[in-house]
């Protein structure tokens, strides 16, 4: 694998805390991560619960444990298995069971909890740190959506509503609730999508930015929302900019007539689509 | 410092597709003619406008209002209609208390209302039934009603709130819950509905993974 090669991706993601978060004083609970390295992607949003004593941190601790487990793969693989040809998608969902198996791992040591906690928690276990996860790794050929719970992805070519390829949210048999990374089935509610194209451009969002960033029925994207941002955000060089105005716009109070939650945005376009 | 502004041209649509169904079941028999209907009215008006002030409210509660009394007779005074589009029924006193009777169509409701829902691919929260009484119930069957309240709510399908003047016989009410009947201090329906209102704004903006805090229910007594 070629390390470090020049970055073919423009990404811009944020994080804003939600109007009953920041009623309650309570810091945004959810997480992204992101990694380009030349074709290659590795993305991934995570939405702490509320009802978890550290949900914030169970998000924190995903994005990055997938990041780096993920990147590895990338860095030490000695031949092109998975990643250039049709068998892409079992290679990576293996590489995903695999990451979210070591994080799980990671959370049932008291050593991790100990550089985790807060202050707050004592005796936390692997439930107290409930989150869920919408990901995706990408190259110039193929990429696969894997994802957890609520949240939704998309990626586009232009078309929004519906989009060429979507991953919608799983709930449970009412709207508050759902499935998370740390429960004992979690296998069970992993889900993998495969992009049957290169996207123009490749959404990530916990359910908060959903409720306003995807269409009614999760087909697609609200072409209201989403076609402005994705123009912004591809005619802007400046990513501190880009970073800046994304987070502005979740923040918005027109956002809070919709939602309370937090709301995370992650927007990933190739270079020269 | 220089600011950033909003990416331009972005416009918020609420796409979560989500609704909260409220379920009010109403004693209207003869014992609650006079001040109580009256105070009972002026809550329902007092719902309504609460409800309608809440943005996220206002598009995602669903409410639907049932009313017992005459001879033993059930009324479903209005069906679903999202709170936005609510306007407080009328209710006049006069008659029985078949609260098992208007409890079992209120089940009944609720059961097809999340059937409604799924099938069109709308996400719901679980439903709240209100139930209201001076009394108790006076049909036949209330009890294997209140038995069938009450496994409906073991198994998550719906939350039962039943609540009694302090002439209702609380003892009675109780059954129909898992959780015991509150007493309504006074005739304060106005406050029980500013809570109720609260409450559904609570639920209909709550998100996965969270727990509610319900609203301190300034409108009940404790018994001691």
């Amino acid at each position: 694998m070629n390390a470090n090669k020049a970055n073919l991706w423009r990404i811009t993601g944020a994080a804003v805390t939600g109007q009953g978060h920041i009623i309650h004083q309570q810091p945004c609970q959810d997480a992204w991560h992101a990694h380009a390295d030349g074709d290659w992607l590795i993305a991934a949003v995570a939405d702490g619960a509320g009802s978890a004593s550290m949900g914030r941190e169970g998000a924190a601790h995903i994005v990055h444990a997938l990041g780096s487990f993920l990147r590895k793969c990338l860095a030490t693989a000695t031949d092109n298995s998975g990643y250039d040809n049709e068998e892409f998608a079992d290679y990576w969902a293996a590489q995903i069971k695999a990451a979210i198996a070591v994080a799980r791992n990671q959370l049932n040591d008291g050593r991790l909890h100990k550089e985790l906690r807060t202050g707050t928690v004592k005796n936390a276990n692997i439930h107290d740190f409930h989150s869920t996860i919408v990901g995706a790794v990408c190259n110039a050929k193929h990429g696969l959506i894997f994802h957890l719970g609520d949240g939704f992805a998309a990626a586009d070519n232009g078309n929004w509503s519906p989009a060429n390829t979507v991953s919608k949210p799983e709930n449970g048999e009412y709207a508050n609730e759902t499935f998370f990374y740390t429960q004992t089935d979690w296998l069970d509610h992993l889900r993998f999508t495969e992009l049957t194209e290169r996207p123009e451009s490749l959404w990530l969002m916990t359910d908060g930015a959903a409720s306003f960033a995807a269409d009614g029925h999760n087909t697609g994207l609200d072409e209201k929302f989403a076609e402005p941002v994705h123009r912004y955000l591809s005619d802007h060089p400046d990513p501190v900019l880009r970073t800046r105005a994304l987070e502005q716009t979740l923040s918005a109070d027109a956002t809070n007539h919709i939602t309370h939650d937090d709301k995370t945005l992650l927007w990933c376009s190739p270079c020269g689509k | 410092m220089f600011e950033t502004p909003l990416i331009p041209d972005v416009e918020f649509s609420d796409n979560a597709n989500q609704r909260t169904p409220c379920v009010l079941v109403l004693d209207c028999s003869t014992s609650m003619i006079g001040d109580p209907v009256d105070r009972l009215n002026d809550g329902l008006a007092t719902f309504e406008n609460h409800l309608k002030n809440d943005p996220v409210a206002a598009l995602r509660v669903q409410v639907l209002t049932i009313c017992v009394g005459r001879n033993d007779n059930v009324d479903v005074l209005h069906n679903w209609v999202d709170a936005i589009d609510f306007k407080a029924p009328f209710v006049e006193a006069n008659g029985t208390t078949p609260l098992g009777a208007g409890m079992d169509i209120a089940l009944q409701l609720v059961e097809h209302q999340k059937a409604v829902y799924d099938s069109n691919g709308v996400s719901s929260t679980r439903p709240w039934i209100l139930l209201i009484s001076d009394g108790r119930p006076t049909d036949d069957h209330w009890q294997q009603v209140a038995a069938e309240c009450r496994v409906a709510e073991q198994n998550n399908q719906v939350v039962i709130f039943p609540i009694g003047t302090e002439s209702a016989d609380l003892k009675a009410l109780s059954l129909f819950s898992n959780r015991p009947a509150k007493r309504l201090r006074g005739l304060d329906f106005r406050e029980l509905f500013v809570w109720l209102s609260r409450s559904m704004s609570a639920v209909s903006s709550s998100v996965p993974g969270d727990q509610i805090i319900l609203p301190d229910a300034n409108w009940e007594t404790i018994d001691i």
